[in-house]
């Protein structure tokens, strides 16, 4: 039996809510976070009742990608939405959510041959999803997505995402002493939206599901942060701290997954990032080539950013997941986002000895806890 | 010069020993009290720190009958509102009060004054000190006054502003030699004006006393040229030195594989693509066509 | 787990009376120490004052209950108290009213261990054996906006609560912190230097330089401070498993030798 990390109060057969799976590890409720390479290097997917926080890339192209997928997933599996911007419109963010791929080349949809079933065993990851994107898949846990496509509108409104932008931040936040108003107030929508969809682990209900919480670009200066600094610019604000102490009570007991992407690029004091990511379960950083020197390297010509995992959360256990390594590299093509290993292409892996220079800039070695690469910087 | 300090041989009113986690200060402390003993009539020990226990039972144990244990340690910040002193009280004035009557020398010891130097500000830190070593009321009275300082709790300003105001400043190092216990690099103001600095490695006995105290002559490439140091190529049976004439033929000497004009030519005129060896054997080499590994039996 | 038993020189039986451990872990996690010192001391029928602030109850009760120690019968049964301080504290910032005021002061943590004193002497009446505080994790504090001053003032209660008026009857206090990536929070490292100066025994958790590594997971420094004999110190190398933790000198891990 699947269990989490909180008291189960709720006596509910956990593991026939759709879109979940338990750990192979410890028994823990995952989901997915919607790229299934992603799911496969922290361990098999999301853990339900943590708090994901993705390190955005200095331009925060990839790390809202990184969102799109997420959300997307909850039309796939038909668990519930709540999706916060205030940097964008999350109306739009929603409207570009891609399109799940229907048909995959190296899958076998119908036929009940033996061979044929042999072949879904194996290629179990292409498995084919509905021929039409209305309803979802409960028995199917990642997909994959479509970016030349976007999802089609009924699917999305089936989700009934709760959407908070910019303006009703700023409409309805009230003054607050103890933390930034924005931060209180979103604390307050996630409290209500738990509450509304059942969620809670202390309430009993026949239809489990999961409450995805998207939270884009978190602490941007949208969000009345500055870096960490109080507005006389010597204190430190706790805002973000507390915050993220208050959305850890709130997701301990619910059955609830919170991504949130962070700029922590713009978080210039020392050690405060590393609070943040205490604060946090699962921690991934995001790099990406674009617009630095790196572009031109001949050692990523196939990647787009590099991707690290700076830590992995240890819940109900003495111990986390502990991949191969925490060094990874992302790719966008057109249909799929991946993360992998880093790898040299050929040509450069024999000559990379010999060379006095390393074409791949050295790594600063980074540990299962703290990940010290860090963005570039943009001098010109 | 710690063991003059430490035995009184060497006067000074305000010592600081100023500790680490790295390099623990309260044995030196010890050391002070336990002399100071016997020095002095009384010994008033406050203790702010936790570990302040650990002075106190040391004491116990050495069965030393005259110093008079004041705990602040317990309520620091009068949390449980209890009888106790804290950092609220008047230091001063307490330790007035418990002097016994008719006493004429009495040692002041504190363990450590971190809380106080943390929780109050500097300049009240450097005043309790000040006061209780120098003030009307306690003066004629108080003969030193020893305190334990842990310096990587507190940042630089806090810690120069203490260090002026102490006559005596023991800084804790880790010890990196086998031979000592310790070792603490000593500031120590005189009163005739004169300052020492000295670095010393010594031990401490079970009785607390210090012994062996060495001075540790310090590595470091900081220490200006002294300019009277013997030049040691002088007296040698064989030349070391140089004339003009020979620096000048030395310069002269083609070294064998640096370029000179005549190679460097030579290579430029060849093809680019090519990476060329260039050997150009002198008179000495020996053109030995045999392979040198056939010598190894394997 | 008898393995970490061994490295913190820690016998089966010990008591560890007016014992002040500080447990700290920087580049590496190092909880499995508060669980193995929960387990330990609940398993020798000592009562523990149990203040958690970054985890919740069940995720401990499912660490414990794989070392063998049920801690929902350790609260029946009054071995045990729970302070759930991720919830008193968490919940200051929700919209609910939080449960006790005293407790949510934003600067000052003596309502906070007013109350820990209360579980504390309600635990000792219960039991023959002084009750052990532990505290996970102190950093969370600092992390909200609690001043070093005000945190190291609430350690040094908290020690004084556990000597107590008697020599007999000393409890124990473990306090763990996350200091982070060596010396960049210069506020956790003052901190975790403050509690250091008044414990006896001092373990730091942290990740080998070379970086990441699957089969070894950090590397375990152990100092205890005695006034004049030399303080000992210990370096071993480990890998945590499922229901315990393997220690080795460095390069020994089995993985590595082959």
């Amino acid at each position: 039996m699947a269990t989490t990390s909180f008291q189960k109060k709720a006596r509910v057969k956990i593991n026939q809510i759709p879109g979940t799976k338990p750990s192979l590890f410890n028994n823990q409720l995952l989901i997915s976070s919607g790229v299934p390479s992603l799911d496969n290097i922290i361990g098999g997917g999301l853990a339900v009742g943590t708090v994901c926080l993705i390190e955005e890339d200095v331009y925060g192209s990839y790390s809202r990608l990184l969102l799109k997928y997420f959300s997307a997933e909850a039309a796939m599996t038909g668990h519930s939405l709540l999706l916060a911007s205030a940097d964008q419109d999350p109306q739009l963010i929603v409207k570009e959510l891609p399109g799940p791929i229907l048909d995959d080349p190296g899958d076998v949809t119908k036929g009940n041959t033996p061979e044929q079933s042999e072949n879904m065993k194996i290629a179990w990851r292409y498995q084919h999803l509905p021929a039409s994107q209305a309803g979802h898949s409960s028995s199917k846990f990642g997909h994959y997505y479509d970016l030349t496509k976007v999802m089609e509108p009924q699917l999305i409104s089936s989700v009934n995402p709760a959407l908070v932008g910019i303006e009703e931040l700023e409409r309805e936040c009230k003054e607050c002493k103890d933390l930034n108003p924005k931060y209180k107030y979103l604390l307050k929508r996630i409290e209500e939206e738990i509450d509304r969809g059942h969620f809670s682990t202390t309430e009993q209900t026949d239809k489990r599901s999961i409450l995805r919480i998207a939270v884009h670009s978190l602490g941007s200066p949208l969000w009345d942060e500055c870096g960490g600094l109080a507005s006389n610019q010597e204190d430190l604000d706790y805002s973000l701290p507390r915050f993220l102490l208050a959305l850890r009570v709130l997701m301990r007991s619910a059955f609830a997954v919170c991504m949130i992407t962070i700029p922590t690029h713009l978080f210039q004091i020392p050690g405060y990032v590393g609070r943040l990511r205490k604060m946090c379960d699962t921690v991934l950083h995001m790099d990406s080539f674009a617009g630095s020197d790196k572009e031109k390297n001949p050692a990523f010509k196939e990647y787009h950013g590099l991707f690290n995992i700076v830590q992995l959360p240890r819940l109900n256990s003495l111990l986390c997941h502990m991949p191969d390594t925490l060094d990874f590299a992302f790719k966008l093509r057109r249909k799929k986002f991946t993360i992998e290993k880093l790898h040299l292409p050929p040509e450069l892996s024999e000559t990379a000895n010999r060379n006095q220079e390393d074409p791949v800039p050295h790594l600063q070695p980074s540990t299962a806890i703290c990940s010290t690469t860090k963005p570039n910087k943009l001098d010109f | 010069m710690i063991g003059d300090i430490v035995s009184g041989s060497e006067n000074s009113k305000i010592v600081l020993i100023e500790d680490s986690i790295d390099a623990n200060g309260r044995n030196v402390l010890l050391s002070y009290i336990v002399s100071l003993s016997k020095i002095t009539e009384e010994v008033h020990l406050l203790l702010f720190d936790v570990r302040g226990q650990d002075t106190q039972e040391a004491l116990k144990s050495l069965g030393i009958q005259n110093v008079k244990v004041h705990r602040a340690s317990t309520d620091l910040l009068q949390w449980d509102r209890s009888q106790g002193i804290g950092l609220h009280t008047d230091i001063k004035a307490y330790i007035r009060e418990r002097l016994s009557p008719g006493t004429k020398s009495v040692a002041v010891v504190i363990d450590s004054l971190s809380p106080l130097l943390t929780h109050t500000s500097p300049s009240f830190t450097c005043k309790t000190l000040h006061e209780l070593a120098y003030s009307e009321a306690l003066r004629s009275q108080v003969q030193q006054v020893v305190t334990l300082l842990h310096g990587d709790l507190h940042d630089d300003n806090s810690l120069s502003l203490t260090h002026h105001t102490c006559t005596t400043v023991h800084k804790m190092v880790p010890i990196t030699t086998p031979y000592a216990m310790f070792c603490c690099n000593t500031i120590h103001k005189k009163v005739s004006g004169k300052v020492v600095k000295i670095r010393e490695s010594f031990n401490i006995t079970e009785e607390y006393q210090v012994t062996e105290v060495a001075e540790v002559k310090q590595m470091s490439q900081n220490l200006p040229a002294d300019q009277n140091q013997l030049d040691p190529t002088a007296n040698l049976t064989f030349n070391l030195s140089l004339s003009d004439k020979e620096k000048e033929a030395r310069s002269q000497v083609i070294l064998p594989y640096t370029y000179n004009k005549e190679r460097q030519e030579c290579v430029l005129a060849k093809s680019v693509g090519e990476g060329k060896i260039f050997y150009q054997p002198d008179e000495a080499d020996d053109f030995d066509e045999e392979d040198p590994d056939d010598d190894l039996d394997i | 787990m008898e393995d970490v038993n061994n490295v913190l020189d820690i016998a089966k039986d010990d008591n560890l009376y007016g014992e002040v451990i500080t447990l700290a872990d920087s580049t590496a996690d190092g909880t499995f120490l508060i669980h193995h010192f929960l387990s330990f001391f609940l398993g020798n029928n000592r009562p523990v004052c149990f203040v958690s602030l970054s985890q919740s109850f069940g995720h401990h009760k499912s660490v414990c209950q794989k070392l063998g120690v049920s801690l929902t019968q350790k609260i029946e049964s009054s071995h045990l108290n729970f302070f759930d301080g991720l919830k008193v504290f968490g919940n200051r910032f929700l919209d609910t009213q939080p449960e006790n005021v005293d407790i949510s002061n934003t600067t000052s943590l003596q309502g906070f261990y007013k109350a820990i004193k209360t579980n504390y002497e309600d635990l000792q009446d219960k039991n023959k054996a002084p009750p052990v505080v532990i505290v996970d994790s102190l950093d969370v504090l600092l992390n909200i906006g609690y001043q070093v001053k005000e945190i190291s003032a609430f350690v040094q209660y908290l020690c004084h609560l556990i000597s107590g008026p008697g020599c007999d009857a000393r409890g124990t206090l473990i306090t763990f912190l996350s200091i982070g990536e060596n010396g960049l929070d210069e506020e956790a490292s003052l901190l975790w230097r403050s509690v250091v100066h008044m414990s006896n025994m001092d373990v730091l958790v942290s990740g080998l330089e070379s970086g990441y590594c699957k089969d070894v997971h950090g590397k375990i420094e152990v100092k205890r401070r005695n006034l004049l004999k030399k303080n000992s110190q210990k370096t071993m190398q480990f890998k945590v498993n499922d229901k315990s933790v393997n220690f080795f000198a460095s390069g020994m891990s089995r993985a590595v030798l082959g």
